[in-house]
């Protein structure tokens, strides 16, 4: 039997942050979301057949806020999955929790469902900063999250934190730090911000205040450093868990293994293509729903993946991993010699220590990390290209 | 359709071009008269029919010569007129004398809003020189601005040619096209030839036509040729059989029986490369030869020179094969392979100016889909070593270093400016920039003056033209000739990406403006160069000697932080769109420069 990952996707927020351009809708009610609940179902039985010989290792629910759905939604959701699909007993089950969405006895009845790892979406300790960020919660509603979650018996915690915010210094992104240690959570995902089109930071870009670039890289690299200090070791660009709590959904992207997702925007890769959904709640919820005649698709993308750019795309996936490419299970998958195809392209990189040689393979040093881009697009840029496919 | 016998008399052919200062209205000229006369039906009119290129349409202007045959009647009579169209660019003034060779009369076109310009001058003279009966023709009288009694004036106080009967015409607007072909038959004289002489002919003009071979343009000044006729170039003594005669309307070619003295027209013999059809050449037959020749032309022969490289090194051969093409048609384009440290393997070519550089090379790029990097224009040097022969170097590569040399020389050009008077400050000031030397100014009239310089053309091939508009928002023109060679302090400048010299990027400068230079182009290197993962000094430098210096900063950051949800699309158009830019680049060690970096060196605007 193959691994499967799933994501579900609730497009749900109280209110959007001014750095978010992921799909999700403020204001939408009750109504709409049981119906969207419902939709989400449907879809999934649609996999049944498909899946049959996959067991399900992860489910992750993202958003949006996946917190804002209600116990009965959840429960309902989560039956689904299990009704539809083979769910390994060990399977990973997050949800994305915002801070001031759950209290306790929310918690424990997510708990209760088989959730076991949360995401808190906590982005800073600073009351100024996120107030900029346009974020609902105050501090000390992360503290009260954490505090109940643990209550709750999670024993798998992770917390979202964002450097490079306006106004933003290294002292405060540091102090954001520490407050996180002090919480001993099992995970922490420390994003750069990335000004994105048509988000209402961007709409303000000449106004903000931003970190120049020498700034915003001694944040990352100090950062990194503050983070290793304190038991969280980096398995990926933004990254860092204690011992054995890596979040085995977010590795499922970077091995190129297959995963589902359900939802608007949600992204697949199974069997070989990568496919989309569009960006459309109410095109989601018509297209399941037999009293709704659509002729839209409800499709965004659909690309099947030539032999060639698979390769490339687990390598330029694999790369974000801080352990890079492990020679033998390149081999073992693709029955070709990892360095006779990139070495030669690599070997520049090799040379200037961007790219190191392991013990298992090559990796990015965290110098050629932080420009992976640029180098990847030297190392496979060509091979993504997929002739005809408009992505 | 063949024209009936009884037409072809002398007494009935005209034959006649257009000569004018670019943009004062020669090819919409040339629009109407075909268009009046019907040659073309209106509903078939495009905008400049004689001008096929794409490449000329869009940008107004004439490259090749072409001819035309009009039929107009006058008087009850049948006139055949010949229009052979001109261009009007400087670079290209050898054209220009081809087709007034075979013209017995000239209509200058006078732009009533602009006046007389430089080329305007330059073309008059030359049809004067070619003893051409000249009718001038005011144009663009339907704008407001024209001053059609002060235009008058000038063609009779400059060129000193009569101006009271110069037909005031608008082209575009189709007001008094009548006049001017009235004028053609009635000032123009008939050709002179003996249909009964042996056949001789001067070839004007020849391209390769891939169906046809080579298509060869002649004016016919004694007896005839017909289909099956053994013809022979006068100058090589090569013999070939007529395949086809005949004449062209605005649709392209129209057969005929044959073409005979006062006649202009085309003929094909099966021959395969234009270089066998020496433009200036004298055709005859070859069992009744003329006893001499007619008088040819100067070989156009290239001054600006610059390496022509493919963005793609693999793309050489095509490079080859697309300038073996183009070459076809165009007799002044010289390249020869040259090989460059930084660009590889690539062509020096030589051009007759800067217009024609532009052209030929946006054809490379665009009909033969080429991407090229281009190198600094640069002109022929004459070196004088110590104790040796002097040479020639058109590549600043082989401008030689160190003590050996007595002296190096660098062409000449006697420049004309004509602008308004407003302007003459500033031009002095560029011409004194450009190192020019003030001959005389005279006054045209109260309001526009013509200035004389002696520039070096190291200084017009860079961005003169440019500097010139832009300092006379347009109003001034410029013409000019070669006028020799004259010694001169130049130094070459090496430019050093990362410590190493690119070769590809050295010019040669005169030892005053080498500091300032240096310094401009390293910083539009700056500028042009994208941010790599290592800082990368630039230098510029005079044999192993730094001038300047600037240093592009090291990559900061190139992450994407997140791939959220499994949607990696975002990630991979990322990687393919830097990979996309990384084409047009070429690498230098470790240095990667983009196409647009060479490019920017060959402007050096913003100079005041």
């Amino acid at each position: 039997m193959k691994g499967l990952g799933l994501y579900i996707h609730i497009p749900f927020c109280v209110s959007k942050c001014k750095y978010c351009d992921f799909y999700s809708l403020a204001g939408v009610d009750q109504t709409c979301r049981e119906r969207y609940v419902e939709a989400l179902c449907k879809h999934m039985c649609d996999y049944k057949l498909q899946a049959k010989n996959h067991v399900v290792t992860s489910v992750y629910f993202g958003g949006g806020t996946p917190s804002l759905l209600t116990e009965k939604q959840l429960k309902t959701i989560v039956k689904a999955v299990r009704k539809n699909f083979h769910v390994s007993q060990r399977c990973e089950i997050s949800m994305e929790v915002n801070p001031g969405t759950v209290d306790e006895e929310k918690l424990k009845a997510i708990k209760k469902l088989g959730i076991n790892r949360l995401s808190i979406g906590a982005q800073s300790f600073d009351e100024n900063e996120l107030n900029t960020c346009g974020r609902i919660h105050t501090p000390k509603e992360i503290y009260d999250c954490v505090t109940q979650a643990r209550k709750a018996k999670f024993d798998n915690i992770s917390l979202d934190l964002i450097y490079g915010l306006p106004n933003q210094t290294k002292e405060s992104l540091f102090e954001n730090l520490e407050n996180a240690f002090n919480l001993n959570v099992d995970h922490i995902s420390l994003y750069g911000l990335k000004i994105e089109d048509g988000t209402p930071f961007w709409y303000d870009r000449h106004k903000l205040v931003l970190p120049d670039e020498d700034e915003e890289r001694e944040m990352y690299f100090e950062a990194v450093e503050k983070l290793r200090h304190a038991g969280f070791r980096q398995y990926e660009i933004s990254n860092f868990a204690k011992r054995h709590k890596a979040c085995k959904h977010n590795l499922r992207y970077w091995n190129c293994d297959e995963y589902l997702g359900f939802g608007p925007a949600a992204h697949s890769y199974f069997g070989g293509k990568r496919f989309s959904f569009k960006r459309d709640l109410k095109l989601y919820m018509d297209s399941f729903d037999e009293n709704v005649k659509t002729s839209e698709t409800l499709l965004d993308e659909y690309v099947d993946i030539p032999p060639q750019a698979r390769i490339a795309e687990y390598v330029m996936l694999r790369f974000r991993l801080v352990e890079g490419v492990n020679l033998a299970k390149f081999s073992k998958r693709f029955g070709r010699s990892f360095e006779q195809l990139y070495y030669q392209k690599m070997n520049p990189y090799i040379n200037s220590g961007h790219i190191v040689k392991t013990k298992t393979g090559y990796a990015f040093s965290l110098q050629g990390m932080y420009v992976s881009n640029y180098i990847l697009s030297r190392i496979v840029g060509g091979d993504l290209i997929i002739p005809g496919s408009n992505s | 359709m063949a024209t009936s016998k009884n037409n072809r008399d002398l007494k009935h052919i005209r034959n006649f071009c257009i000569i004018a200062h670019i943009d004062h209205g020669k090819s919409t000229l040339a629009d109407r008269l075909l268009e009046l006369t019907e040659t073309v039906q209106k509903r078939e009119m495009e905008e400049q029919v004689l001008d096929n290129m794409d490449l000329e349409r869009e940008r107004g202007i004439t490259i090749k010569a072409r001819a035309v045959k009009i039929q107009y009647t006058y008087e009850g009579e049948e006139y055949i007129l010949n229009l052979i169209d001109t261009p009007g660019h400087v670079d290209f003034n050898y054209e220009v004398s081809r087709s007034l060779s075979a013209c017995e009369g000239a209509l200058l076109v006078v732009d009533a809003t602009q006046g007389i310009e430089a080329q305007t001058l330059a073309n008059a003279y030359l049809a004067v020189d070619n003893n051409l009966e000249i009718i001038p023709v005011i144009n663009k009288i339907d704008l407001p601005s024209a001053n059609i009694e002060g235009t008058r004036k000038e063609i009779e106080d400059i060129i000193g040619i009569p101006a009271d009967e110069a037909p005031a015409v608008s082209a575009k607007a189709g007001l008094n096209i009548d006049e001017v072909l009235k004028q053609v038959v009635k000032n123009i004289p008939e050709p002179k030839g003996d249909i009964n002489e042996p056949f001789k002919a001067l070839i004007f003009d020849s391209y390769y036509d891939s169906y046809r071979g080579v298509v060869v343009y002649i004016r016919v000044y004694d007896g005839r040729v017909k289909v099956g006729d053994k013809i022979k170039m006068m100058s090589t003594g090569v013999t070939y059989d007529v395949t086809e005669v005949g004449f062209l309307d605005a649709f392209g070619f129209a057969k005929s029986d044959e073409l005979h003295a006062g006649e202009v027209g085309y003929i094909t013999a099966a021959i395969k490369t234009v270089g066998d059809t020496r433009v200036g050449d004298t055709i005859t037959l070859a069992d009744n030869p003329a006893k001499e020749s007619l008088a040819g032309f100067k070989k156009a022969l290239p001054v600006v020179f610059s390496g022509i490289y493919p963005a793609d090194g693999a793309k050489y051969t095509d490079l080859r094969e697309a300038l073996e093409k183009l070459a076809l048609n165009d007799a002044a384009l010289t390249y020869e392979p040259e090989t460059s440290q930084a660009l590889g393997f690539g062509f020096r070519c030589g051009f007759l100016g800067l217009l024609h550089m532009e052209i030929l090379e946006e054809r490379l790029e665009r009909e033969f889909n080429l991407d090229l990097i281009t190198t600094a224009p640069s002109v022929i040097y004459k070196i004088k070593p110590r104790g040796a022969e002097e040479y020639y170097i058109d590549n600043p590569s082989n401008f030689p270093t160190g003590d050996e040399i007595e002296c190096v020389s660098e062409p000449i050009v006697n420049a004309s400016i004509i602008c308004p008077t407003e302007y003459v400050g500033s031009i002095m000031e560029l011409c004194q920039d450009r190192r020019g030397t003030y001959k005389d100014m005279t006054y045209i009239d109260t309001n526009r003056a013509e200035l004389h310089y002696t520039l070096p053309l190291n200084e017009i091939v860079y961005d003169f033209f440019d500097a010139l508009k832009s300092k006379t928002r347009g109003y001034a023109s410029l013409d000019y000739e070669l006028a020799g060679y004259a010694p001169s302090k130049l130094v070459k400048l090496d430019i050093l990406l990362n410590g190493e010299l690119v070769d590809a990027l050295s010019f040669i400068v005169h030892t005053d403006k080498a500091y300032s230079r240096a310094r401009r182009i390293a910083e539009k290197l700056k500028d042009n160069i994208p941010r790599q993962l290592f800082e990368i000094p630039i230098q510029a430098a005079i044999g192993g000697k730094v001038i300047a210096r600037e240093t592009v900063r090291a990559l900061r950051k190139d992450v994407l932080a997140k791939c959220y949800g499994g949607d990696i699309t975002r990630k991979k158009k990322l990687l393919e769109k830097q990979k996309e830019g990384k084409k047009r680049m070429r690498s230098f060690g470790s240095v990667e420069v983009p196409q647009e970096a060479f490019m920017a060196v060959l402007k050096f605007d913003d100079e005041s």
